[in-house]
């Protein structure tokens, strides 16, 4: 019963506004005024409600006072001490994920005193993990290397004196100019860490016509991203957590590293909006404490799990009919291996029920150690989730194993199956979530060779470079590379195997040059022979764009002292005027080289770095990007019109722009007539169009799809009649049956299946367990936090974690040393006995065990002894970190020594034979440390790796043998650089006796 | 209207854009930040969790209560589907909203909500929709707001800025004049229905009393630390660095009887104070439990040994 009664009463005493007589009237009068009031301050641009009435208490400072605003310095306290400063945005450069950042310029000064997030960056929404305000202990690092480095001794030995750029520029341009004159464009390599940049560098290398693009990817995402790829075309997963029912990640790394800003914030506010968080992982990870179901699966069980989940979706009728008939590409599966089954859905629907039956709930936990009744659970929840699933997984599993590319497969058949594809909730392909603008003088040419080193024919279907295998290549096929630019990568610290990458790069008959492009010294710099200082993230130009949400937008990362000073009207006509000492920012570097390389314009490079409002000058970066801003970036230049400043002015002033939202299902998309023309479809449903393809100012790689025999060009699939965009796959569908694997001689793997892992209990001999080590402390970074003493302070070790069923077996406690025995040697760490790891599974975090020989940052490297004696190498720790006098008082107060242990160095290479991607995870023995081993302590056999890397190779089904048109990789599979088609055709045939 | 958002804009740290707002209300020139950290950060704590929860703490049940209310309204759960019945607000008006809602308790959001849905309802086209919306505004303005606004505004009476007296006595009469117009169901907010008083030493022994003496929902009373500055002055006794639980114990172990006594005294003065503000039967119920603390503190003078000893760490 609700009994109503008026509730008003007297209004309390006094009047803010005098107490007039008619206090309704006021309140009205009130009302009317601050609407008033607010138009007419919003008019103008300006913020009239600050901070928490905007965001919820997350004040950020109003845009219009970002040229002066003024706070109190905190170290002042307790005096008064206003600061003005200058807030100039930039993008994080710590990790891929790209967050915005504001830097707070000294206005008096023109320092830079911290960094908080950008509210106006889409992606981070002005959120920042802690690696973002860290950049500024990057700016200060008392080690950081400011001037051009050339090396005075040996390779490794330490010695440096100090060269200025125009010679270091000359003696390597020279180099590649002779490599390209004398056709030995294979001999010039650019090897990539932490892009963060979308097409400058591939742009650049495709103008010098070298395949030498290198990357690290195959040490961490292709396992997954091949996966993606396969099935859609496109090789990421965009996660739409925010409006998800059930959110299913199968990485640790959603919390700890890539895009762990970004998607955390959005997983978080999808929990509070209801969704359930099941969370795959054999350690209790920063994701797994925040699951509703966290399933500590056995290394390598994943994708039996989520294929335990899609039988039960199958058998019980739970997944979406509609959407698998629709956009499936089930007519060519039944086709091909079904010839004699009825062509019809509902004789593909018993296929695939008679796929999986044999994936019960039993058998995924007798894989994966998980009990039958929590999968059964998580299955259910899956089942309810409609088209509201969104799922992640990037390193991880599909990291650790062998077949860690069918764990995003099967993960993604999931959103297949209940057709929680790029719809609200569910997971959308990258490309349709990711903007790249068309640059200004974009190269039209291909580079005309192969480069084998990268790309070797063994590996035809490897999504990125074999990287990693670089030292076994140049060392058993005779590589060499006159040119090597490792830039902000450290390959001997990062990578597998780094003995054997010591041994290249100290070998001048592999390596003829090696220059490292790095902000921070690092491990791989102590054997280059030029180090060139590069610019932090504040201290460079950079254009990103990564899918965080359904919507596209541009980051743009830029020095922020040169935008602080033409703010205060300076014109700065070159970065290094204003980065610290002899620092570099690379945009400008590689002009810088290019015209060296090409100095007369006669080889026809020159002219994509020329200026078009200058001809026969340089390109400047302003040119550059303004071009960029002004062409290519729909909205842009309106935008920035409204507020009266030039797309680039607008770009420096807010640092990031949101071209668009809610992009949904662009597969559903109609093909307008305007592109049908003398429209073609095949039997398979592809539709052709003689119709030019519209200029896109998009240039995010799609797979180039090849046009039919009659000239026509692919435009979409015919679905019930109608030409719908579809997907960038050879069937034009989603690829749940891949004719690609099939053909080049996996057809046993074409479909989501599970493969055991190389560390599946089955293949451990007695005695051995798993080693997991694609994890890391979500506050590293993988190379530069070198410098980053903030981040030091909060973590510095990396300890392994035990069971205690595992520590009571072997006998140590938390804190004791253990010896771990891998396949090529040992290391020596410390034992943290842990509830939180699977029985039967170690785990050690990577982002550790920094190390040098001599002089090298303090803060966190220890000093180390190195032993070479034939194939046999050792590493024994001399002395940790600790307190040293230097401009930064702070380094005086460093109370920790210990800086963890390098185990990379003894895992051999393991590479994926479908994916390329190595497998992490080693299968290992633990035991107490020997009564003469100390922390820290390495040995490796360089020859055990090179008998491991050849065990691994066997394993390859080599292109020579099994390519179906002659060719060295499937055209339509996305390359960094993609040389012209000629260079795909093999130098063999697979019947002459010379081919391998 | 719109005026709310801009009155609850008012009580978040002050930041130059302010001046336009208070400019626009007619108040005195707005405090410096510093004068918003002693006045309202450190002593009015915005967030009706403080003042409806029975911790006296930021969040729990109190926060949850309004996290349900903006579900139930759409908001939350991004699957708002308008005039279905199922949420009050469209997809359209729930994301005018910010999403993060870990602060929804908080006065600032609270009033920028209750102009959202005001707004939402003067716009809907749908009856049904309109009905639906206005039940959802009494509930919020009932529930939500006036049940904790009451004696929060009136711990702004004479609190020497005359920037947020102002802003209290403005705030507190729109609040009036709206609560005026409605019809407010026959029964008390649940949080003041739920609410147990103050505990008795004598049964409950001294921590709890202590504990609950400084929770405004059980005691009916708003205990400032510039009221315990008071009370040491005014009964000559120590004031010992430290929260309002340390520095109240540590009264009670120096003189129990006269901290009792003052504390009897404040709280027979602050019924009286919130006795006449905002919706009758809210301003009755704070009154009343004020009373009932009152006379419970003059018992508890006789024989006050027996809370000397509630500050004490167990």
């Amino acid at each position: 019963m609700t009994r109503r009664q008026r509730g008003g009463a007297p209004p309390g005493n006094g009047s803010a506004t005098g107490g007039t007589g008619s206090r309704a009237t006021s309140l009205d009068d009130l009302n009317r005024r601050v609407s008033a009031a607010r138009r007419e301050v919003e008019e103008r641009g300006e913020t009239f409600y600050p901070g928490a009435s905007r965001v919820h208490l997350a004040a950020f400072p109003p845009k219009e006072r970002w040229s002066d605003w003024v706070e109190l310095d905190s170290r002042a306290w307790p005096d008064r001490v206003e600061r003005r400063y200058m807030l100039v945005p930039t993008t994080c450069f710590n990790c891929e994920s790209a967050c915005g950042l504001l830097a707070y310029v000294d206005r008096d000064t023109l320092e830079v005193r911290k960094f908080e997030g950008n509210p106006e960056h889409p992606g981070s929404r002005g959120r920042n993990c802690a690696k973002g305000p860290a950049t500024v202990t990057q700016l200060t690092d008392p080690d950081r290397i400011l001037t051009p480095l050339r090396r005075a001794g040996e390779r490794g030995e330490g010695q440096w004196e100090p060269v200025d750029w125009d010679e270091a520029l000359d003696d390597i341009a020279g180099r590649i100019r002779a490599a390209i004159d004398e056709d030995r464009h294979r001999e010039v390599m650019y090897h990539v860490g932490r892009p963060g940049e979308d097409g400058f560098t591939e742009r650049t290398l495709a103008a010098w016509g070298i395949d030498g693009h290198n990357s690290h990817t195959n040490i961490c995402s292709s396992g997954a991203r091949a996966g993606y790829h396969l099935w859609m075309g496109m090789d990421r997963p965009s996660p739409d957590h925010e409006n998800a029912r059930v959110i299913l990640l199968v990485s640790s790394h959603l919390e700890a590293g890539h895009y762990f800003n970004p998607h955390a914030q959005r997983v978080m506010e999808g929990k509070r909006r209801g969704a359930k968080l099941i969370v795959f992982d054999t350690r209790l990870s920063n994701t797994a404490t925040h699951a509703d179901h966290w399933l500590s699966t056995y290394p390598g069980s994943e994708a039996a799990v989520l294929l335990a989940i899609a039988n039960h979706l199958i058998r019980t009728s739970r997944y979406n009919a509609g959407f698998v008939k629709r956009w499936w590409n089930w007519a060519e599966y039944m086709a091909e291996n079904h010839p004699d089954e009825p062509s019809t859905f509902e004789a593909f629907q018993g296929v695939l029920h008679n796929l999986y039956e044999g994936y019960t709930f039993e058998f995924a936990a007798a894989e994966s150690g998980v009990d039958a009744e929590t999968i059964a659970a998580c299955a259910e929840i899956v089942a309810d989730a409609g088209t509201g699933l969104s799922t992640h997984n990037w390193r991880s599993a599909a990291a650790g194993n062998l077949g860690g590319w069918q764990v995003a497969r099967t993960l993604f058949l999931l959103n297949a199956l209940l057709g929680a594809v790029a719809v609200p909730g569910g997971t959308y392909p990258n490309a349709w979530n990711k903007f790249v603008p068309r640059p200004i003088r974009m190269p039209p040419r291909h580079p005309e060779s192969w480069n084998e080193l990268t790309w070797p024919a063994d590996y035809p279907l490897s999504l990125m470079e074999m990287s990693f295998l670089l030292p076994h290549l140049t060392a058993e096929r005779g590589g060499r590379l006159d040119v090597y630019f490792t830039r902000v990568y450290n390959p001997v610290w990062t990578n597998p195997d780094g003995f054997s990458w010591i041994e290249m790069l100290t070998d001048p008959e592999r390596i003829g040059l090696h220059v490292a492009l790095t902000p921070t010294w690092n491990e791989t710099a102590f054997f280059a022979d030029y180090v060139l200082p590069m610019g932090h993230s504040s201290e460079r130009h950079d254009l990103t764009s990564y899918e965080q949400y359904d919507g596209l937008w541009i980051g743009f990362r830029q020095p922020v002292l040169r935008a602080a000073r033409e703010r205060l009207g300076e014109e700065v006509s070159s970065t290094r005027d204003v980065t610290p000492g002899d620092v570099w920012e690379e945009n400008e570097f590689w002009i810088e080289l290019t015209w060296r390389i090409d100095p007369d314009g006669s080889r026809g490079i020159r002219r994509f770095f020329e200026s078009r409002e200058r001809p026969g000058e340089k390109l400047t970066v302003d040119e550059y990007y303004g071009w960029i801003f002004e062409n290519s970036v729909p909205g842009l230049p309106e935008r920035a019109a409204r507020e009266g400043l030039s797309p680039l002015e607008y770009m420096r002033r807010y640092g990031a722009f949101e071209i668009g939202a809610a992009v949904g299902p662009v597969y559903e998309q109609r093909v307008p007539e305007a592109e049908l023309e003398d429209t073609h479809v095949d039997v398979a449903g592809r539709a052709y169009t003689r119709a030019a393809a519209p200029p896109s100012p998009n240039v995010v790689p799609i797979p180039p799809l090849d046009g039919d025999a009659e000239g026509r060009r692919r435009v979409g699939v015919a679905v019930n009649g109608e030409v719908r965009r579809g997907f960038p796959t050879p069937s034009g569908r989603l690829e749940f049956w891949s004719r690609t694997l099939a053909e080049w001689g996996w057809p046993e793997m074409a479909v989501p299946a599970y493969i055991r892992s190389h560390v599946h209990r089955d293949a451990l001999e007695p005695g051995q367990m798993c080693l997991i080590s694609t994890f890391r402390l979500p506050v590293q970074i993988h190379t530069r936090s070198a410098n980053a003493k903030w981040l030091n302070e909060i973590a510095h070790t990396n300890p392994l974690w035990l069971n205690p069923v595992d520590a009571a077996r072997i006998g140590v406690g938390t804190g004791d040393l253990v010896r771990v025995e891998t396949q090529i040697g040992h290391f020596v760490v410390k034992a943290w006995v842990t509830e939180g790891i699977h029985p039967g599974v170690v785990a050690c975090s990577h982002h550790m065990g920094r190390w040098k020989t001599g002089d090298g940052p303090r803060q966190s490297m220890a000093t180390v002894s190195l032993r070479h004696e034939g194939s046999g190498w050792g590493m024994s720790r001399r002395k940790g970190t600790g307190p040293f006098r230097s401009s930064d008082p702070d380094t005086a107060r460093i109370w920790w020594t210990d800086v963890g242990v390098h185990q990379n160095m003894t895992f051999p290479v393991q590479p994926d034979p479908i994916s390329g991607a190595h497998c992490w995870h080693q299968a290992v023995r633990v035991g107490k440390a020997a009564p003469d081993d100390r922390y820290g302590d390495i040995s490796v056999d360089t020859a055990k790796s090179r008998e491991t890397f050849r065990r691994w190779l066997r394993l390859t089904r080599h292109a020579a043998r099994h390519s179906p048109d002659g060719t060295r990789r499937p055209w339509w599979l996305l390359r960094p650089v993609r040389p012209d088609r000629e260079a795909y055709r093999l130098p063999w045939n697979s019947s002459e006796p010379s081919a391998p | 209207m719109e005026l709310f958002r801009a009155l609850g804009s008012l009580i978040e740290v002050p930041a130059p854009e302010h001046r336009r707002i208070a400019e626009a209300l007619g108040l005195p020139p707005v405090p410096d930040p510093s004068v918003h950290g002693a006045v309202v950060a450190f002593q009015r704590y915005p967030y009706a969790s403080v003042y409806l929860g029975a911790e006296g703490m930021m969040g729990g049940e109190a926060r949850d209560r309004i996290a349900g209310f903006r579900r139930a309204l759409g908001i939350e759960d991004g699957a708002v589907e308008g005039g279905s019945g199922r949420a009050a607000a469209t997809g359209e008006e729930a994301a005018s909203l910010p999403a993060e809602a870990a602060e929804t308790d908080h006065l600032a959001s609270l009033l920028g909500l209750l102009a959202e849905v005001d707004h939402w309802q003067r716009d809907a086209s749908d009856p049904a929709r309109a009905a639906l919306l206005a039940e959802a505004r009494v509930t919020l303005l009932w529930e939500h707001i006036v049940s904790w606004t009451v004696p929060y505004l009136a711990s702004f009476e004479a609190c020497g800025a005359p920037f947020y007296e102002a802003w209290a006595v403005l705030l507190g009469e729109t609040l009036a004049q709206l609560a005026a117009e409605m019809a407010f169901p026959g029964y008390l907010p649940a949080a003041l229905r739920t609410a147990s008083a103050i505990a008795d030493p004598r049964e409950e022994g001294g921590a709890a009393f202590l504990a609950s003496l400084l929770v405004p929902v059980r005691s009916g009373v708003i205990v400032l630390r510039d009221d315990l500055v008071r009370l040491g002055g005014e009964a000559g006794l120590a004031c010992r660095a430290g929260e309002r639980r340390y520095v109240l114990g540590s009264f009670l172990a120096q003189d129990p009887g006269g901290t009792l006594r003052w504390l009897a005294d404040h709280a027979r003065e602050w019924g009286a104070r919130v006795a006449g503000r905002g919706p009758a039967p809210i301003a009755r119920w704070w009154a009343g439990r004020a009373g009932e603390s009152a006379a419970l503190l003059w018992r508890l003078t006789d024989g006050a040994d027996t809370v000397a000893g509630a500050g004490r760490v167990q």
